[in-house]
């Protein structure tokens, strides 16, 4: 990291934070908290998103009982690209 | 912020009954979004979680366009945190275990990628402003923050 960065944990995690603190110290690191973001930038990604075309990647199944499995049985699997979408038919 | 209120009611741990699967529902309109007409329905489901985690990454800690930008893992949120931080005019450096989504990582627009199993230290990459975890498990931070790398 260059002098002055930012780390963001960004998944769920419920233990200690594992960076060592001398590092974030002598190099003026930066360990930010977020979680979700505020309606107002909310807005701003979906037109971010319309402006540069960025859609995530997903998977469909329709919303039935057996949509539902293959969609779990496809994230077990690791073979998940990259989020799985249960659409309502 | 909303996502910081004191008194706020967040979907999972609140309003359990609150309309997913009905065919109408009411709700306050500040607490909604109306969709692009560009936009698919299923596109904008994963921009609500995992879009807006690493968005409000991205859009509220004064992130630049010359900033060098790391994405450790690329998943739901990672495809998308690479796709941001390329559009926004960073240089994005991908970390992912092995090579095998070297070229999609690539296609999202990163500009490096770095498959990190059996890697020691980072010395052979340009050093980062800002470094997003989007793996479920926490990285070996070792590497990204030591006294070879940082």
């Amino acid at each position: 990291m260059l002098p002055g960065g930012t780390i963001y944990p960004l998944t769920v995690e419920f233990g200690k934070t594992p960076v060592r603190m001398l590092k974030l110290i002598t190099s003026g690191l930066n360990i930010q908290g977020s979680a979700g973001a505020p309606r107002r930038e909310i807005r701003r990604m979906l037109k971010f998103c319309v402006q540069h075309d960025v859609k995530p990647t997903i998977m469909t199944w329709p919303m039935n009982k057996k949509g539902v499995e293959d969609a779990l049985k496809t994230l077990k699997d690791g073979k998940m690209r990259y989020r799985g979408v249960l659409v309502v038919e | 912020m909303d996502v910081y209120c004191v008194n706020r009611k967040e979907y999972i741990s609140h309003d359990r009954d609150e309309g997913s699967f009905g065919s109408h529902v009411v709700w306050d309109a500040d607490a909604l979004f109306i969709l692009p007409d560009e936009m698919k329905s299923e596109h904008a489901g994963p921009l609500m979680c995992g879009g807006a985690t690493v968005w409000g990454a991205l859009s509220q800690y004064n992130v630049k366009a010359t900033d060098r930008v790391g994405v450790i893992g690329i998943g739901g949120l990672g495809h998308l945190a690479i796709q941001f931080a390329s559009k926004m005019g960073c240089q994005v450096i991908a970390f992912s275990g092995t090579e095998s989504k070297k070229a999609e990582a690539m296609a999202f627009g990163a500009t490096e990628f770095v498959a990190t199993k059996g890697l020691k230290d980072l010395k052979h990459i340009g050093k980062m402003n800002q470094l997003l975890i989007t793996t479920s498990e926490q990285p070996d931070y070792d590497m990204y923050v030591s006294k070879r790398y940082t």
